[in-house]
């Protein structure tokens, strides 16, 4: 397993008192797995990969990843685990406006202090379908255009584990087909684990597996019959 | 250079006219107020003095009280003009840092960039704008009262309202500008 979480709650406070974003849930990833996390607005799909991320901490509970317990590691431990290990994606796309496509892309390998993957980049740009669109800043590219960005951001560095919230919950059905495409040629090719946070039908039927949260627990968990393992 | 320092590099490329117009439109801000300040003190000097009973004492009573006026609603338009400001600018900056967290960059990555937004785009312009709008305005102020010794009265307590107004003009349409520009 690459992933365990284990009895992970956390309450939020309101104007109207407390509300439950997770209630014990507990769920195990094996590696390799793409799983869609579904569930209705405020199910809690964001907090759950929050957490997983290290953006947030739990109430209680506890996320082991890759052996390591990550719910109450030191920020900077936190946040090596995200430069190295974790690839974000976010619904809004969240590239630095002042970055092109290429700099957006190698930033989280740069932040480490890493060396460069030259042939790596170029073949992940051609792979995302911005060849020729190296040098354009996120404010000339269209929304699917920065989400592939976003995507290619995300996997550069071959994370073992891609946490992705709403990737597709602003595109065409095209570029949702796309940003699908991406998630799981770096899963098949590298073997990471995606976890995506969708309402979208048409990411989880490209899913293994489909969790769905309603106020803050699971209330289903579903596998294709072909991978019972996942 | 590394992409936190080249992001900071043109993000100070990107905002410079904003930040210009933004130091201009204090400069005028803080050299009106100025200018006002000492055209207030001279006409209480003037009301203790000469023009005292006079008709021209009713008419520097209106002028005082219409100064002050201007004064206040100035002060008020500056403190909002750098409310917006700071707003726009914190509002960047923390967008910004929610990226690079999400990103997995360090404390210190991050603090640079705070840094470099907040000593280099937010910082110089408000100090500079107003420091120097300060300076001039009282440079300006002095120069004027001790050149037109002997001008007839009317005629010197016009010539104030009459720079203020266009300071005034002026620093309405920088905070235009802006705002438009950022």
């Amino acid at each position: 397993m690459i992933l365990e979480v284990d009895h992970l709650s956390k309450e939020y406070a309101t104007a109207d008192g407390k509300t439950v974003a997770l209630d014990k849930v507990s769920l195990r990833v094996r590696r390799g797995a793409f799983v869609a996390v579904m569930g209705s607005s405020c199910a809690g799909k964001t907090t759950l990969l929050n957490m997983i991320a290290g953006l947030d901490h739990p109430d209680s509970g506890s996320i082991l990843f890759d052996g390591e317990e990550i719910t109450r590691l030191p920020d900077r431990r936190s946040a090596t685990l995200r430069r190295r290990k974790i690839g974000v994606i976010c619904q809004f796309y969240n590239l630095v406006p002042e970055l092109n496509v290429l700099e957006n892309i190698i930033l989280p390998t740069e932040l480490d202090g890493r060396e460069i993957d030259r042939t790596w980049l170029a073949e992940i740009v051609e792979r995302i379908g911005l060849g020729g669109l190296e040098h354009a800043y996120p404010a000339f590219l269209s929304g699917g255009q920065q989400q592939r960005v976003s995507v290619a951001r995300a996997l550069f560095s071959k994370p073992a584990l891609v946490l992705a919230d709403e990737p597709t919950g602003n595109l065409d059905y095209e570029n949702s087909a796309e940003v699908i495409r991406l998630l799981k040629f770096i899963r098949e090719k590298y073997s990471s684990t995606i976890l995506v946070a969708t309402h979208s039908n048409q990411v989880a039927a490209e899913a293994d597996r489909t969790v769905t949260l309603s106020c803050g627990k699971i209330i289903s968990d579903r596998r294709r019959c072909d991978v019972s393992d996942c | 250079m590394s992409l936190i320092a080249e992001i900071a590099r043109r993000r100070i490329r990107r905002n410079a006219s904003a930040s210009f117009l933004h130091s201009a439109a204090l400069f005028c801000s803080s050299g009106t107020l100025t200018l006002l300040v000492i055209f207030q003190v001279q006409v209480n000097d003037s009301l203790r003095g000469v023009t005292a009973g006079l008709p021209l004492g009713d008419f520097m009573e209106q002028l005082r009280s219409s100064v002050t006026l201007t004064a206040v609603f100035l002060t008020v338009l500056t403190v909002l003009t750098v409310k917006i400001f700071s707003d726009m600018r914190f509002s960047e900056i923390r967008q910004s840092l929610a990226v690079l967290t999400s990103l997995g960059a360090t404390g210190w990555q991050k603090s640079k960039m705070l840094l470099v937004d907040i000593l280099v785009l937010y910082v110089p312009p408000v100090l500079l704008g107003t420091a120097a709008g300060l300076l001039a305005a009282a440079l300006a102020g002095t120069g004027l009262s001790e050149n037109t010794r002997g001008v007839e009265p009317g005629l010197y307590f016009a010539t104030w309202p009459f720079l203020s107004g266009i300071l005034i003009v002026t620093d309405s349409a920088l905070y235009f500008n802006f705002l438009f520009a950022f």
